[in-house]
Order: structure tokens, then sequence, then C-alpha cells
């Protein structure tokens, strides 16, 4: 019986999708793939273009029809590829922090438990809070930047291009490819109600790599390029405090990367269990979102996410936006009989 | 026994007099009850029996409008007399009706009313004749406001909706009595704007009350348990208040309120977190003082809900979050303090409520014993004692100040119970713990519904609203009813 | 309600499987207020901590009722910084917290070590180690230099430093510099870091110098500022030329300059430094808008306007000598580049080594 039927209502999806795909793409620009240094934003900013294509076919895929089941299929891997890497990365960040003495998967246990406690709730309310943190994050980003403002140095930004055209078109391309997971949930929305002139999908989440742009920028301004030790906890230490401002100055921005960083985490474990249940009908919405977190769980913790994702990156954009483009093709062609009678 | 009590129940009155007399004897236990009263007397010939409670019924009015009018009134010859000939020529009673169904009767007849049984008729005479003991309009207890009406809801329906009438003088006012309950059934009114409240919200009312499946429901409390949306959830989603004045608010934006009998409040759904954090005063003040005693009253509750939570994860996980000058301040304090954070913060808080709920039973007589026990020796001898920090003290203090800023009560203890989800998070993996927690609750809260409408509406999802969540605008500047509402607002601002 | 159970049951073991157990509550921990570091032997390195007692009042001031400091100072030697740190957690009854460091002392010995760039980075890598606390280069002894502080106004050892060394930053006499500010110019890719000079002296120790400071119950000057090239000490200025290093940095509000025997005080209305790259030659530029104290006739004020720019020239000639660039010219210069390969191949040092100054002062009224 099914208890729980997993969907979101498309006011809920756009927020979720919005804060999502900002949120991916600036953590694997400033800390993924944070060697791009100064030309980090360009790549934010042509992250763009390249899924604003993709994002057009997923408006236009119907979720619901047979052929779209290889890309619901290839959704849900990545989805769940990419929450699992999500989820490592809040437990090395709680690592690094502070709780260095903790084992990992006591870190991970509580925030499956608390993503999936989420993803229960259902997709409306992931897509609220997400509008709640919409509200409240500008709020919080003007107090960091206040607060460390005279540590910011804009002449960090140059040279304009970092390492140069290749390295940011690379980032850029591979950014692009975060797009995927992080809109997922708008694959799920339930478009039943959807009236006609309503704005797609892509005109939204066009705004998502701009404000991903001004976040990097932010974080670029905070420490110099070439600098020593490119660790990713050393990446991490100077997004959170820029080594120069005093380290009560780091709590709201740890506030903001924590519930960044919670929101894409319960979004894309949200997206991957609601596949899960349309590839599954018969499995019950709580069953799917508790396999769907007990496998990102068991991913993240074995440390294969991290090579798993550096590996797919590249590629990622070009698979599934193929998927996406024949999905939306073959979705299209009638079949024979049922084509209109002319006369 | 029990069948043939339900079958006299359910069965109609009959033609003689003695037959309904004695059904009604059997029913109301009268052999035992000495309460119950049957007073034979003639009009015009034809033996009438006046059946009240006493106590319940107002003797008076028995006495002058009914038994006297009937006694004394004459005919040219005896006459055969029904109820509508009774209704219209004798009594002088305003309300009155016939009733043929002795289930009826006897339901109106505990509550106070009278019935007169009339010999040769199968119908008796209901009269209004309620008279009991009941306090008067009196302040509220538990919604003070500076500035605005001091009147609160009493223990009798009659009252209440009578204020409901005064607040709310219009014709489109609708005052809905269900009867809830099995056994013991008890009155219960939904009050509601016929033109401004949406069907669908006032079908959900009315079919939630019909549906409750209890023998008895003793007060609106236990009603509000029944109807809520998330019963398992720790913060309501119907909002309970004193006064008659918010109430009325209430229903002009399209919200349905529900009353009943022996409860001196009513029950308000739907709601959202934003009702609860709204005071009656808010509207009353210039929009200056209104918005900035919002302000303080939102800022307390995040820092009833997130500070203990916050300085447990500072202090143990944290330090270098903290400026220097304050956690030598923090440390010289604890340096003999036999407890870790933890369990300082447990204790004090379980000490503060524990003087808050005493301070509710006491008896009034020895009630300022209880500032001396709690404040000086409490808080005073565990300082010096160093059980506790003198930080710690002022951390809780600041809390509980927090928490009382809000006004509504069930809300303010759901808030409590958060506060120490938080505690606990935060005491099992500092910040990270903490938002961890934090994200859960608005999560949660963004989940939550009250009658169908999300709670965290008109923010999440975002709706057309006056601009009077968080910060009150001008209140010519709040011209459009709440989205509960079915009425539609033109451009210029005009209901239509 | 069997689901609720589990439920709770999964929730309680997530706490209890937390790391709630071995968190270290925060009278129990040593802050580190001061730090020194000593060079010591072929390599070595001598690391002396200062913590205060927690507990003790505040009232009792620097020496308790008994006698005793209300701070400790533990110092350990060891091969290297991460040998040093564990050698001081041994050393140390509580867990070392670096979290709410003031002030890191270099000697001037460890700082000219070919080394020292590494150790700097080795020391800001260290989990939880402040590294915006000031860093301050000392000739002599670190160590000395850190047991001669102590609080002379306040009551706490923390803000008395804060306090100091804000203040002096404020006057221009030293250089706003900490160890992060330090870590960044060493390894990224602009211009050379700098720290704080400072030096230990006893009273009226100046020989009989105009000015000097005759009697003071603190014995630590600081008191300009220490040069570093790639990471390796060079050379120290003095204040006075530290006041024009700020002006030109633009780290001041008003210049305090020392002109025959007088101090005088400028606001600065404007200041900004550039670099016209024309081929393979660069030209620096400097530009600064000072408002006019009063009392000055314009052939007063045309004679401290020369003599200004013959200080600065002079300043940024010593540096230009040295090959070293502490003035934030690199930064400028960058943006005549487009990508970091480009600006890394112009070989900056080289060029600025060799580069003429254009300074041009405005003294408004």
């Amino acid at each position: 019986m099914i208890v729980l039927k997993l969907n979101i209502s498309r006011i809920a999806s756009i927020p979720a999708a919005f804060v999502g795909a900002t949120i991916r793409i600036f953590l694997d620009l400033a800390l993924d793939g944070g060697t791009i240094h100064n030309g980090a934003w360009i790549a934010a900013l042509l992250s763009a273009l390249p899924s604003i294509p993709y994002l057009l076919c997923l408006d236009a895929v119907q979720s619901d029809k047979r052929m779209a089941i290889p890309l619901r299929f290839m959704l849900l891997s990545v989805t769940a590829l990419d929450a699992a890497h999500v989820l490592s990365i809040c437990v090395r960040a709680a690592g690094c922090l502070t709780l260095d003495y903790v084992p990992a998967h006591f870190l991970a246990l509580p925030l499956a438990l608390a993503v999936l406690w989420c993803v229960w709730r259902n997709g409306d309310a992931v897509g609220y809070a997400a509008i709640l943190w919409i509200r409240v994050f500008p709020v919080l980003l003007l107090l960091v930047v206040t607060l460390q403002m005279r540590h910011y140095n804009a002449r960090w930004l140059l040279p304009l291009l970092g390492n140069g055209f290749p390295d940011i078109i690379r980032s850029g391309v591979r950014a692009s490819g975060w797009f995927i997971p992080a809109t997922a949930i708008y694959y799920v929305t339930d478009r039943s109600g959807d009236k006609s002139g309503r704005r797609p999908l892509s005109a939204w989440l066009s705004f998502a790599p701009a404000v991903a742009a001004l976040l990097l920028i932010l974080r670029l301004m905070m420490a110099p390029a070439g600098l020593y030790g490119l660790t990713w906890e050393a990446r991490l230490d100077a997004l959170l405090t820029n080594g120069r401002a005093p380290l009560y100055l780091q709590l709201p921005m740890m506030l903001v990367f924590f519930f960044s960083a919670f929101h894409l985490l319960t979004c894309e474990c949200f997206a991957a269990s609601a596949l899960l249940q349309r590839l599954a009908p018969a499995l019950d919405g709580r069953l799917c979102a508790a396999v769907v977190t007990v496998a990102c769980t068991g991913l993240s913790l074995s440390g294969f996410t991290v090579t798993a994702v550096d590996f797919i990156a590249p590629w990622l954009y070009v698979a599934v936006a193929a998927t996406a483009a024949l999905s939306s093709l073959l979705q299209g062609a009638p079949k024979g009989g049922e084509r209109p009678c002319n006369g | 026994m029990v069948d043939g009590f339900s079958m006299l129940q359910r069965a109609a009155l009959v033609p003689t007099l003695n037959d309904n007399v004695s059904r009604f004897r059997t029913l109301l236990h009268a052999d035992v009850n000495s309460d119950a009263q049957f007073r034979f007397i003639e009009c015009a010939g034809t033996r009438l029996c006046v059946l009240y409670i006493e106590g319940m019924a107002d003797d008076r009015k028995i006495s002058d409008f009914i038994l006297r009018a009937c006694v004394e009134h004459a005919t040219e010859q005896p006459r055969r007399i029904d109820a509508a000939y009774l209704m219209e020529k004798v009594v002088e009673i305003a309300q009155c009706e016939a009733e043929q169904r002795v289930s009826e009767i006897l339901d109106s007849v505990v509550t106070g009313m009278t019935a007169v049984l009339i010999d040769g008729c199968d119908e008796a005479v209901m009269l209004e004749t309620r008279g009991y003991p009941a306090r008067q309009v009196n302040r509220t207890t538990n919604e003070s406001v500076v500035i605005g009406a001091q009147e609160g809801f009493v223990e009798s329906l009659r009252t209440n909706m009578t204020l409901m009438r005064r607040y709310v003088p219009c014709s489109d006012l609708i005052t809905e009595c269900v009867s809830v309950g099995t056994q013991v059934p008890a009155r219960v009114t939904m009050v509601y704007l016929g033109n401004v409240a949406d069907s669908a919200v006032v079908d959900a009312v009315r079919r939630r009350l019909k549906g409750i499946d209890a023998g008895t429901v003793q007060g609106l409390g236990a009603v509000q348990q029944h109807i809520e949306d998330q019963p398992w959830a720790l913060l309501p989603q119907i909002l309970q208040t004193e006064r008659p004045d918010r109430a009325a608010s209430c229903v002009m934006d399209g919200q349905v309120v529900v009353l009943a009998e022996n409860s001196p409040y009513a029950l308000i759904a739907p709601i959202t977190l934003f009702h609860q954090l709204h005071a009656s005063d808010d509207s009353f003040s210039r929009w200056q003082y209104g918005t900035f005693l919002r302000l303080i009253r939102i800022i307390g509750m995040l820092i009833s809900v997130f500070l203990p939570g916050l300085y447990i994860a500072l202090t143990d996980y944290h330090m270098h979050l903290l400026p220097l000058s304050l956690l030598g301040s923090i440390a010289e304090a604890r340096a003999n303090v036999p407890f870790p954070i933890l369990i300082e913060i447990l204790i004090m808080e379980f000490s503060f409520y524990l003087i808050n709920e005493a301070g509710t039973r006491i008896p009034q007589q020895i009630g300022s014993a209880l500032g001396i026990v709690g404040a000086l020796i409490l808080g005073q001898a565990a300082v010096s004692a160093s059980i506790i920090s003198p930080i710690l003290i002022i951390i809780v203090a600041i809390t509980g100040l927090g928490n009382y800023a809000i006004p509504d009560y069930g809300f303010g203890i759901g808030l409590v119970i958060c506060r120490l989800f938080i505690i606990a998070c935060s005491a099992a993996f500092g910040l990270y713990g903490f938002c961890i927690g934090a994200f859960v609750l608005s999560v949660s809260l963004c989940g939550m519904k009250s009658f169908g409408f999300p709670y965290m509406a008109p923010v999440a999802p975002p709706r057309p609203h006056n601009p009077d969540l968080l910060v009150r605008l001008p209140i010519w500047l709040q011209k459009r009813p709440m989205y509960f509402a079915a009425l539609k607002v033109s451009a210029h601002g005009r209901r239509g | 309600m069997q689901r609720m159970r589990l439920a709770a049951l999964i929730v309680l073991l997530a706490l209890l499987l937390g790391g709630c157990q071995d968190t270290g509550e925060v009278e129990n921990q040593a802050y580190v207020l001061v730090l020194a570091l000593d060079a010591v032997g072929d390599g070595g390195l001598a690391l002396t901590a200062r913590v205060p007692k927690i507990g003790i009042s505040d009232a009792q001031g620097d020496k308790g009722d008994s006698g005793s400091s209300p701070y400790l100072t533990f110092s350990v030697t060891a091969p290297s910084w991460s040998a040093a740190l564990d050698a001081l957690q041994w050393a140390t009854p509580r867990r070392i917290n670096l979290s709410h460091i003031e002030m890191i002392v270099a000697s001037e010995a460890l700082a000219s070590r070919p080394s020292f760039a590494s150790l700097m980075n080795g020391m800001a890598d260290t989990p939880h180690l402040y590294t915006n606390a000031r860093f301050v280069i000392c000739p002599g002894s670190a160590r000395s230099f850190l047991e001669a502080e102590e609080t002379v106004i306040g009551t706490r050892l923390s803000s008395e430093i804060h306090t100091m060394l804000s203040q002096y930053a404020r006057q221009g006499f030293i250089p706003d510099a900490c160890l992060a500010d330090a870590c960044y110019c060493a390894n990224g890719i602009y211009g050379d870091p700098i720290a704080i000079w400072g030096d230990l002296a006893e009273d009226g120790s100046e020989d009989g110098a105009p000015i000097s400071v005759t009697k003071s119950p603190m014995r630590q000057r600081f008191s300009g500022a220490a040069l570093f090239r790639g990471g390796r000490f060079v050379q120290a200025l003095s204040k006075y030329e530290t006041r024009l290093l700020n002006l030109i940095r633009g780290q001041c509000r008003t210049l305090c300059y020392t002109w025959q025997d007088q101090a005088i005080e400028f606001p600065l209305r404007s200041s900004s430094r550039a670099v016209r790259i024309e081929g393979s030659d660069i030209t620096l530029s400097l530009r600064l808008k000072l408002g006019a104290p009063g009392g000055f006739g314009e052939k007063e004020l045309s004679t401290l306007r020369q003599s200004m720019r013959n200080d600065i020239a002079r300043l940024v000639g010593d540096c230009q000598r040295l090959g070293i660039d502490p003035f934030g010219f690199a930064e400028s210069a960058s943006g005549h580049f487009v990508t970091n390969a480009q600006w890394l191949a112009f070989d900056w040092r080289s060029r600025f080594a060799r580069a003429p100054l254009d300074i041009d002062i405005i003294i408004a009224k």
C-alpha cells in the first residue's frame, strides 16, 4: 500500500532547483575544482550557456512517458551519486571545523537521518524551506560581507582570466553538468496544474550561475591566487574565513555554508527518491527515501564518491543532455495510426 | 437497561401526558435526581407539566412567565391547548419552539431550558430559561495588552456569541451550532462571515467537528486535539485566543472561530506561523510602535529557541568563534562548576520551568513566597555554591523572557520543546548539529498545514498578502484580505 | 506507535554515538595568547607559549595576591614546527588551544633562515591556529621578548596586546600585519610580505637621541616593519619609514610626518599607486593628496613636499635594491595581464628593481 507518494508542486520545485543549482556550481568551482583561481566566476557564468538547452529539454520532456525511462534512470544514478558526494562534503567540513576526532560515520548518520526525515515531509516542505532560505540567505550574506568588508581585496581578482581560457571553459562545462542533479527535482514536479504562459524553468535557473558568480567573486577577493596548500581543507578554510578576519566572523559564514549544503543535499535526495518511485511505482515513498538515503550514506562513507565525481564530471553534461534531447525528440514523434486525418 | 434507555430516547412524544412524564422521570432518574423538577399546572382546562432542572433554569422566569401566564390564562370555556396555542397566546418568553423528539427535549432540559408537556398533544414547548450562575465578562488573564479592549471570553457560550456579535455587527456573521460528543454532547458553535470565509474551509471545519468520534469532549482544548491536521507535531496548527477582538479580526479575514460551552477562549483556524507571533495591540498602536514591538517579539522567539543551543555549540566545540575577552569571562565563571555545560543548562531549564509550573499551581496566599524562593534562594545559592555559573543564569533568563514574549501560550510551550531538541543537537555535534537541528525544524515547519493551508504561508509558498507579517506597515496600506478568504478585492481596495 | 519508538531509538543512538563524549569544556583548555619562535642549533626550533591561568581573579592584576603571575610560560625545543607543537602539548597540562593567539613573535635569526617560508606555511596550515594574530619579528631572543610582555594599563594581557598594537598601527608606527597576510604574500603571485618589527629596550637607552623614551613601564618597543623577500626576512624599517610605507600601501588615514624636529599631521585625502607598462619597461606611479595643516605657508609646503618626495623615493629605492615589493605595486601591475601565466612570465621582481618612480604629492589647503 502506497502511503506516501513523493511529489512536489511547481511553486516549490523551482526555488529548490534554484538553490540546489547555485550551491552546487559554487561548491564545484570553489572547493572541488578550486585551482581555477581568478577565472572561477567567469566559468560560473559560462556554465549557463550549455545548461539552457538542457533545461529547455527538461521543460519539454513529459516525465510520465515511456520514452523518458532512460533519462529517468540516468538522472537517478547521477543524482544519487551527487547526493552522496554532497553528504561527504558536509561530513568533511564538519570534521575540518572542529569534530576532527569523531569518525566519519558518526557525523554522517545524524545528517542522513535528518535528510530522511525531511524527505518524508514530501516535496512541498523541501521546496518551501528553500524559499525560506532564499529569503534568509541574503541577510546572512550581507552580514558576512559587511563584517569582512575591509578584508576583501578586489585586486586579487586580477589577472582576469586566471589560469586562462582553456581552464575556464573546462570548468564551465564541468559546472554546467552540475545543473543536472541539482535540477532533477524539477523533473519530478507535478505539472498537471500548469497554466500556459508561465515562465519555464530555464528562465528562472539562468539566474543561478549569476548568483554563483557573485559568491565566487566574494570568495576570490579573500585570498590571492597561487596560495599555498591547495588542499580541499585549505580551500574550505579560506572560504569560511579568509585568515585575516577575526575568527568569530566565521560564524555567519558557517551557517551559510551548512544550511546551503543541507538544502542541496535534501533537494537531491528527494529528487532521487521520487525518481526511484517513478521507476518502481509499487514502492512506497518512505521506502524509496530510505533506500536512497542509505545508499547515499554508504557511498559517501566508502570514499568512492570523490573519485567517481571527478571521473564523471567532465562527461556528465554531454551524457545526460544528449539523453534528454533524445527523449524530447522521440517523445514528439507520433506513432503510426495516430496521425490526425487531413480532410 | 441501556437498550431501554436508548429506546426511550429515540422515541417521539405521545399525546398522553402521564406517559410522557413517566418517560422523562425514567430518563432523568427522577427517583434519585433531586434537581429534576416536574410541575403540574392547568391552563384553560388542559393539564400541563413544566419540566426543568433546578439551578440550570431561572426559577423567576419560570414562575413569572410560564406558570403565572398559564394559570392566569382565561378562556371563555375550556379548550384543547396545543403547542402552537401555548406559544402564541399564553407564554411570555422570547425564545420558544415546539419539539417532538424526546432526545432533543432531554438535551435541552439538561442545559437549562424548560419543557412544557401538554396533555393531548404530542409536541412539547421548549422555552429559553437558562439562568445558571456564570462568570461576568472580565479582563483577559493570559493575553493582556497595553492598548486595546480588555474584555475576554467567558465560560458561557451565549455570552461569547454575544461578544462576537458586538465586535462583528454584520448581517453576514453566521453562528452555526454543532453538537460534539456521542454520549455527553457538548455545544460548539462555528462563527464565520458567510460572504468572506471560503466555503471549503467552513466545510472542512464542520466536517471535522461532526466527525469527532468521542463519547465526551471536555472543552475546546479537546476539540482542538481532535480536529487539528497534525496532532503529533510540536507546534499547534490552531490558534487559541481569549480575546474577542482578536477572534473578530480573524473572522473578518476569512477564518473560522470555534466557541464552546464552558471554554473561556476561542479556537481559530486556519492559521499560519505568523498568526502565532501577532498580538492584538500591534494593530491598535501606530505602525512604528507596532512594528518595533513585533520585531522585539520575533527576536525574542529566535533567542528563545536558538540561544542555549548556540551557547553550548560555541563554548563546547567552537571556542575560536568567541572573542577571547568573553571566553575568558565564561571560563573564569565556570572554573569551579562541577558539571558540563549541557548538564548545567538542563538543570537550569528544568528549574526554570519547575518554578513556572509551581507558580501556576500555587495558592495565591503563598504565591509571593515563590519569587523569594525562586530568585534568591535557588539562583543566588546555586551560584554561590558553584553549582551553576552566573553567565548561564543570564542565558536562561533571557531565553525565558524571549519565550514569554510570545503571545500564544501553546506555541510558547512548543518552542520550549524545540529548544530542547536544538540543545541536544548542539551538545552532540556543535554548530554542525545546531545547523542540522535548525534545518530539520525549518523543513518540518514548512511541511505543516493548517486545514490544508501551508503553515509558513504567505512566505513559503508566496501568496499575496498585506504588509503585516514581520513588519507592520501603516494600516492604510492593508487593504487586501487574507488569502484564506474567498472575497476578492478590486484595484481600488474596495471589497466586492 | 511502533514506528515512533523505532525512530526515537535511532535518534538516541545517533546522539549517543556522536562526538559529545569527547568535548573539551571551555575552562579546561590552555589558550595560548602569545607564541614565540626562536632558532635553535641547525634547523631546530624553540617554541614558547604564554597561557593565562583560568580562575585567578582579574583584580589580582599582573602579580596575584600571593605574588604569582596569572600567566604561565611553557617552552619546548624541537626539530620542526609540528614536533614543537606536539612537545608543547606534552608540556602543558591542558589541551592547547591556538585559536586566540594575539601575537606571534619570531626571532630575526629564525626569520632569516631560507626555510622560514615553509615554517610560516606549516603554522598557517595548523588547524584552528588563529592566523590573524599579529606577526612580529624581533632581534635577539623571541622568548625574552615574550616574557617582557605584561599587562600595563588593563587587567587582561589579550586585550592589552590587541589594544596596544591597534593603537600603534593607527599611528602608523607599525604595519597592520598578521600571519595570514604574510603567508598570502609569501605564497601568492603578487608582492612580498611584511611583519611588525619589535625590540626590547631599557629606559633612556636611545643614546641621547633628540626623540627618545626616557621612562616607560614597557620594555617592548614596536617600532617599524620587517621586510621579507620570498618568505625570508631581509631588513627592518624604522618607525618613520614604516609610516611612509603605510601611506603608500593606503593603510593610514593620516600621515604624521617628522620634519625639522616637528611632528606634523596630514590628513590623507586620497592615494593611488599605478604601474605603467610600455613594452618591457615599467614606470611606478604614486599619487598622494594630503590635507594641509594650519600655519604653513606656500613656501614651507613646497619644501615639505620635496622632503616627503625624497624620503619616499629613498624608501622605495632601498626596497628596489633589495628586490622586494612590499608596497602593493605588483597587484596594480597584474591587472595589465590577462592570465596568471602571462603575469608570472613577466618576472615582476627584476623589472620592479629597475623601474623609475614617479611621485606626485599634492598638499591642498
